[in-house]
């Protein structure tokens, strides 16, 4: 029989200027490319951009809401971010099961926009211990 | 005391940071997020807490304009409780120079009041290089 991680449920989410200057205020981030818009049109990007954590905070959510707890005590995150979110943005969190060995379920997981663009993209792993017998 | 981003060298070592994330800040987190709160009462959500430690970086180290977030890993290694005590530890894993940008890794840590681990990552940055001349 092969082993199969669970499922976990994509998250959905608006991406806004708003969530992202209480962003910046509640992880203490002053970078001003996500927050003034004087500096950030002068940038490459022409405008603000969401923090990428604030993106990967997605990935963790929906994680976390496979695997409550267990998340935050065996949880692991590698991804490389490819692409600025210039909001305001629709971003959909995937984690698709990649396979299950010695207790440990793996993900592939990834942050696009609704026109498919790739925010970012990397692995998640998570112990599921006793939960997997 | 502000880094100088380029002035940064493998094994550099920011001095520990003393970090708990309170009810408050997590709250404040999550609602920022949009994550529901009610799944994380009696624990910190694991990546708030990779989060400020990233924001205790920026206080010390302003990033050069141009600068971008490439790549960031996490290792949650156990659960935290609202304001537990914690210690950061920031250390440069990568710093060098290719073809006009400094592409630079930092190694993080987060211990418990025993000094046990509870978080670890690393985050990737890359930025422009200083030109020649341009003040430090």
């Amino acid at each position: 029989m092969s082993a199969e991680a669970p499922a976990v449920a994509p998250v959905t989410r608006l991406i806004d200027q708003d969530r992202v200057d209480r962003y910046a205020v509640a992880a203490r981030d002053p970078n001003p490319i996500h927050t003034d818009a004087e500096f950030a049109a002068a940038s490459e990007f022409g405008g603000r951009i969401a923090h990428g954590m604030l993106v990967l905070a997605l990935v963790s959510e929906a994680m976390a809401g496979a695997f409550g707890r267990r998340w935050a005590e065996s949880g692991t995150l590698r991804v490389r971010l490819r692409a600025p979110a210039v909001q305001p943005v629709e971003v959909t969190a995937h984690a698709e099961p990649r396979g299950l060995a010695d207790g440990v379920a793996s993900y592939d997981v990834r942050c696009e926009t609704a026109d498919g663009s790739v925010l970012l993209s990397g692995a998640a792993t998570v112990a599921l211990g006793d939960a997997s017998a | 005391m502000t880094l100088d981003f380029h002035s940064l060298a493998r094994g550099d070592a920011l001095p520990p940071v003393a970090l708990s994330v309170s009810a408050e800040e997590a709250s404040a987190y999550l609602d920022a997020t949009g994550e529901p709160a009610e799944r994380w009462t009696d624990a910190v959500p694991p990546l708030a807490q990779g989060a400020l430690l990233l924001g205790a970086l920026l206080e010390r180290m302003a990033l050069p304009p141009g600068a971008l977030h490439t790549g960031q890993e996490f290792a949650f290694l156990r659960a935290v409780a609202p304001g537990e005590p914690l210690e950061g530890r920031i250390a440069v894993a990568q710093h060098g120079e290719r073809r006009g940008s400094v592409i630079a890794a930092f190694d993080l840590e987060l211990r418990d009041a025993e000094g046990e681990p509870v978080l670890r990552g690393r985050s990737t940055v890359i930025a422009p290089a200083r030109e020649e001349g341009a003040p430090s």
